[in-house]
């Protein structure tokens, strides 16, 4: 899947559910690369980084450009609630959210 | 983290990368960099005066807010010129090449700025930006105490509920606050129940004093100073971001955008010492040779320049990754700082040594810079503190998982 592609399915393009879930999935396969390359540390997509003290005073500032730029979206001010970003499975839901998809079942 | 997002429904950018050419001479004469340049070449006979009586005239400060240059790169509906990367850097540049002091105030102001255009709500942007754009406020950025420099972590300021509902106090001791003589507003670093957490503190309120700091190694003109907070009552709608975010998001937004600032302030600093070299070198005559006929000067001469060169490409990657917003942009700009810093601290020690006795007199510029470099190794986020990030992204590239602590611990025994 290309960037372009997944940007589509991220804004919800098609507007049924499995697209949803295959859009999510594939959101999370690209956060959990991330994030195992930013913390170098496998990071699981329920893994809370935050909390197993993997990030640097930096990471937080990364990770949101990263979402940001990935996903085509901003972060408000409004979306930093501590929670949204503490696991890939969470930044899923942030990003469906943010871009409209339709809801989504957590994968594991 | 600044100007040039184009996400959609982000806040409106800068002008992207058309300002990528912004470098003095090919942008057009009504731009923010000509204006910068226009300012500092008018300002340049004073700064010598600045440093020696450690202020900054409120003309000069004036000039700048005037010229839309405190906070440049926010965007129009603030008040601002929505100057892309490169122009601030191109900026910063020609107002660092006459006084840090000078360029100080623009990193502050903007910095501050910065963190509230990313990090502000709705309603803090609109009621903040626009004074911070005009100079009507000028601000500060309170982070730094006794027991937390590098380690901003550890910040003992408190921000506590004051129990009515509607305010919070701030209680602690902020040092090292430039402008903070005279600064109307500090962002200030404080925890909320172990949390980090942001707030702006008008200094006009009750309990906020202020210690003026003189006669420091550098940035002698920035009216610094060390402010306490007995706590200060504030209403809850200065908090910025939610409580546990304020080192994390808006400290780090601030400080990402000083460090750009900062470095392209180096740059400045390293070209004019350069010119000064060079012209002093070719110049000065002893024993009928000009000093330039000198290898050993030539040499001076050649490295401080090419180093000088280098900082000021890293700085503009710095500034195509800010313009990208990029995710590699944070990286780059330490990266530039690093750089800018290591070489204004360089070519004005060279620079120095190539003007002798001259370089020494108390209005010379080589000297002055020559203090200020060594400050700009040292603030936002010191050299060695620097290679450790860029380290960690170095190792990041290599892709080898870090060790498990256990590991870790069995090999540092
Ligand atoms: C002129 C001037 C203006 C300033 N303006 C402001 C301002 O406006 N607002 C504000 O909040 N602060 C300001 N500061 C403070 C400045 O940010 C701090 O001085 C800086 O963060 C370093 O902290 P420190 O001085 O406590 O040094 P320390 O943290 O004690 O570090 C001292 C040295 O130890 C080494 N070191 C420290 N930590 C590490 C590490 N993790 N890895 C490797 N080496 C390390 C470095 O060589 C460093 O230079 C200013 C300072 C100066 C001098």
């Amino acid at each position: 899947m290309s960037d372009g592609d997944i940007r589509e399915a991220a804004q919800g393009g098609t507007g049924d559910a499995a697209a949803g879930g295959a859009a999510a999935e594939e959101i999370t396969r690209q956060v959990t690369e991330f994030l195992t390359a930013a913390l170098r540390k496998p990071v699981q997509p329920d893994d809370d980084y935050f909390a197993l003290g993997l990030a640097d005073s930096l990471f937080a500032l990364e990770l949101v450009t990263f979402v940001e730029s990935r996903f085509s979206l901003t972060v408000e001010v409004e979306d930093l609630d501590l929670d949204s970003f503490r696991t890939a499975n969470r930044i899923t839901r942030f990003v469906l959210r943010k871009t409209g998809s339709p809801e989504f079942t957590e994968t594991q | 983290m600044n100007g040039g997002r184009s996400a959609p429904g982000g806040r409106e950018a800068g002008r992207g990368t058309t300002g990528a050419a912004g470098a003095a001479g090919s942008a057009a004469a009504s731009s923010p960099v000509a204006a910068a340049a226009r300012l500092a070449a008018e300002l340049v006979p004073h700064a010598a005066r600045w440093d020696r009586e450690g202020a900054l005239p409120a003309e000069a400060r004036k000039e700048v807010a005037a010229a839309g240059l405190l906070a440049p790169d926010l965007p129009g509906r603030y008040g601002g010129l929505g100057a892309s990367p490169a122009e601030l850097g191109e900026i910063c540049a020609h107002l660092g090449g006459v006084c840090s002091a000078l360029r100080g105030l623009v990193t502050v102001q903007s910095m501050v700025a910065a963190a509230l255009n990313r990090w502000g709500t709705r309603e803090q942007r609109a009621r903040w930006l626009p004074q911070l754009a005009s100079g009507e406020l000028i601000a500060g950025f309170a982070a730094t105490e006794d027991a937390a420099g590098s380690a901003l972590a550890e910040v003992g300021t408190r921000v506590e509920d004051a129990g009515d509902g509607g305010h919070v106090t701030v209680t602690g001791r902020k040092k090292w606050i430039t402008f903070g003589q005279d600064a109307h507003v500090l962002l200030v670093l404080g925890k909320d129940r172990g949390r980090p957490s942001a707030v702006l503190v008008e200094t006009d309120r009750e309990g906020v004093s202020r210690e003026p700091v003189g006669g420091q190694l550098g940035m002698r003109a920035a009216q610094i100073a060390h402010v306490g907070m007995d706590a200060v009552r504030v209403p809850r709608a200065n908090l910025v971001a939610p409580a546990g975010l304020g080192l994390s998001h808006v400290a780090a937004a601030a400080l990402d955008h000083g460090r750009f600032t900062v470095a392209w302030g180096c740059v400045g600093m390293a070209e004019a010492c350069v010119a000064d070299a060079a012209a002093h070198a070719a110049a000065r005559v002893q024993g009928d040779e000009a000093l330039a006929g000198h290898q050993a000067v030539r040499s001076l001469l050649a490295r401080a320049a090419v180093e000088t060169a280098g900082a000021r490409e890293l700085a503009l990657r710095a500034a195509r990754f800010r313009a990208e917003a990029a995710p590699g942009a944070v990286t780059e700009t330490i990266v530039a700082k690093y750089a800018a810093a290591a070489a204004a601290a360089s070519a004005s020690r060279d620079a120095v040594q190539v003007l002798g006795s001259a370089g020494c007199e108390p209005d010379s510029r080589a000297g002055r810079h020559f203090r200020d470099a060594k400050v700009m190794e040292i603030i936002e986020g010191a050299q060695q503190v620097a290679e450790q990030h860029i380290a960690e992204q170095l190792l990041r590239r290599s892709g080898t998982p870090r060790p498990e602590a256990g590991a870790r611990q069995a090999e540092a025994s």
